[in-house]
Formats: C-alpha cells, sequence, structure tokens
C-alpha cells in the first residue's frame, strides 16, 4: 500500500487481503526453492529462496501495518494525534516494505547476474542504497529503483525463455512483466493517482497467480514423473 | 564453469550412472558413462562426496562409489529440480 493518501477509502481491507496473498505465495516459492536447494545444494537455489523470502517479509510487514492503520483511522479519525501516528506509522511501513522488497529483488537481480563474487552484491547494495538515502523523494526512489531492477529482470527471464521455450518459463517472464508494470504505475501513483494505485495492485496480483499457477505445475508435473520414476530409482 | 544446468544434468547422469550398475560403480565407468574428462570427473566426485550424495568404498586396490539416501533422494527429485531451474532461469 504504501501510501494512504492516494488510496481511496473503499479500497482499504482490500489492499490487506492482497498483500497477504502475495506474502504467502512468496513464501510458498521460498519454501520450495529451499528444499529442492536442500537436495541439490546450489548456491543460486538458497540465494533464489532468500530473495524470495524478503519479499514474502515485505508484504507481511506491509499487510500487518496497512491492517494497524485502518484499525485507528476507523477508531478515531478526527484526533489529531492519531493522525499523526497513522502518518508516522505509514511512512515506516513505506519504508520497511520497500527495503526488504528492495533487497528481495536485489537478490533475484544477483542470481540474474549470474556473476558470483560477493563485491559485486555489496556493490548492487551501496549503490542502491545510498542514492535512496541522499535523495528527497525516497518513495519515488524506493519504486524507481525496484522498477529499474525489475526491467533488469524481466529482461533475464526473457533470455531464459528464448532458450527454454517452456510454457512455465513463459508463464515466469509473463508474471516479471505484471509485476514490472505493476510497479510502473505505483511510480505514477506517487502523484495521487488514486487509479494507478488500484491497477498496480491488479497488476500485482495476476503476477503473483501466474507464479502460483506456475509452481503448481511444476509440483504436478514432478509428482508425476516421481511416481514413475521412484520406484525405477529404488 | 559449466553452466548451472549441465551441472545439474551431469550430476544425475553420474547418480544414475552409479544407480544402473547396482549401487557400485568403478571410476572408470562413472568416466565412461559420465562422458567428462578425467580431471572434470574428479572435481565431480569430490563434490558429490561433499555433498554426501556418494560414498567412497576402498578394498584394497579396488575403489567403487555407492549412492547414498541423498544421493536416491535427488535422484527421484531430478525432473521436479530441473523443471523447478528451468522455470526460474537457475541453470
Amino acid at each position: 500500500m504504501s501510501n494512504i493518501f492516494v488510496t481511496p477509502q473503499w479500497f482499504y481491507g482490500y489492499d490487506v487481503a492482497l498483500e497477504l496473498v502475495f506474502a504467502v505465495v512468496t513464501i510458498l516459492v521460498s519454501f520450495f526453492a529451499w528444499k529442492i536447494f536442500k537436495v541439490t545444494g546450489e548456491r543460486n537455489i538458497r540465494l533464489f529462496s532468500l530473495a524470495f523470502l524478503f519479499i514474502a517479509l515485505s508484504y507481511i510487514v506491509q499487510s500487518i501495518l496497512n491492517f494497524v492503520i485502518m484499525d485507528r483511522l476507523d477508531d478515531n479519525i478526527s484526533t489529531l494525534i492519531n493522525l499523526q501516528s497513522v502518518y508516522l506509522l505509514n511512512l515506516f511501513g513505506i519504508y520497511m516494505h520497500s527495503i526488504l522488497f528492495l533487497i528481495g529483488i536485489l537478490l533475484l537481480t544477483y542470481v540474474a547476474l549470474k556473476i558470483y563474487s560477493f563485491q559485486t552484491f555489496v556493490l548492487l547494495f551501496i549503490l542502491v542504497f545510498t542514492s535512496l538515502y541522499f535523495t528527497i523523494h525516497k518513495t519515488f526512489m524506493l519504486y524507481l529503483l525496484s522498477t529499474i531492477l525489475l526491467g533488469f529482470i524481466v529482461y533475464y527471464y526473457l533470455t531464459n525463455y528464448w532458450e527454454n521455450r517452456k510454457p512455465t518459463s513463459l508463464l515466469v517472464l509473463s508474471s516479471m512483466v505484471s509485476l514490472f508494470i505493476a510497479y510502473l504505475f505505483f511510480i505514477f501513483a506517487m502523484d495521487d493517482n488514486m487509479l494507478y494505485y488500484i491497477i498496480g495492485h491488479i497488476l500485482e496480483l495476476t503476477a503473483y497467480l501466474l507464479v502460483f499457477v506456475t509452481l503448481w505445475i511444476i509440483l504436478k508435473l514432478g509428482k508425476q514423473k516421481q511416481k514413475k520414476n521412484g520406484k525405477k530409482a529404488r | 564453469m559449466a553452466k548451472k544446468r549441465d551441472r545439474l544434468r551431469i550430476i544425475y547422469d553420474i547418480l544414475k550412472a552409479v544407480h544402473d550398475k547396482n549401487n557400485r560403480i568403478k571410476p572408470t565407468h562413472i568416466l565412461y558413462k559420465s562422458n567428462l574428462s578425467h580431471q572434470m570427473m574428479e572435481e565431480y566426485l569430490k563434490e558429490l562426496m561433499g555433498k554426501e550424495f556418494l560414498v567412497e568404498n576402498i578394498n584394497g586396490e579396488n575403489k567403487t562409489y555407492s549412492l547414498t539416501q541423498k544421493g536416491y533422494d535427488y535422484l527421484n527429485k531430478y525432473k521436479m529440480i530441473a523443471e523447478f531451474t528451468d522455470s526460474f532461469g537457475l541453470e
């Protein structure tokens, strides 16, 4: 959410529910990736799992804080002190969500770069967080940085689909494109455009539903093949 | 270093070769089945033993390799692993 000042009142509650859905899907991806890491021991799969864990945490924080804000606004909207605390909570929510989300996206970008050097990650981290620290328009910068990184990730998944030509690769690519466009809308939602904020959320939902469908297909295919091969392997 | 997808496939091929030889295979057979150079094979075997997918059995001058439970798990779940890594670009 993000910003209560650009959110239409009727959307309160829906955004909290949507953020919980995003959290559940990203936790599932993180958990599944972690299980695969435990079998393979591959470092990039562990990083991928961590990336989705950070993204999931960002949505959990956002959802809880938005719920608290909604609750406080309902309780006593006319109290100035209450509005101030709501403002601070909202600000804290935006920063916590964005920082956790940025770390997640940074880890995904790092995996996509395929240059496994700690220095590269530190460099990316410093570049992103110093530009964030020194800007006056922090929220705008947070969405802008997320969009840039997501753009890079979209390009990576485009080349991945180009190489694999698998339906599941196409689903992942489509989900990342949806997420990228969603963040573009969030940038413009900063200019008090409520409609952009809602469109952004709908696109975000589309993105995570596509990820969920991908995961479901992989699990289904995997279990079918596992049944066929399981007895043979023993 | 080989691409990740190739790596996961090579690991599968090595483990499959061990499995197909009744879970006891000589290094020369692994070399033949996995289609790797001797140096690469040694590196993979070292890695697979480090990850506890394989155990080394030494009987006098004979050296063989066997699968562990983790090795079996990898073999069983390989298709799902490959599907996941392909879809999410983790090759």
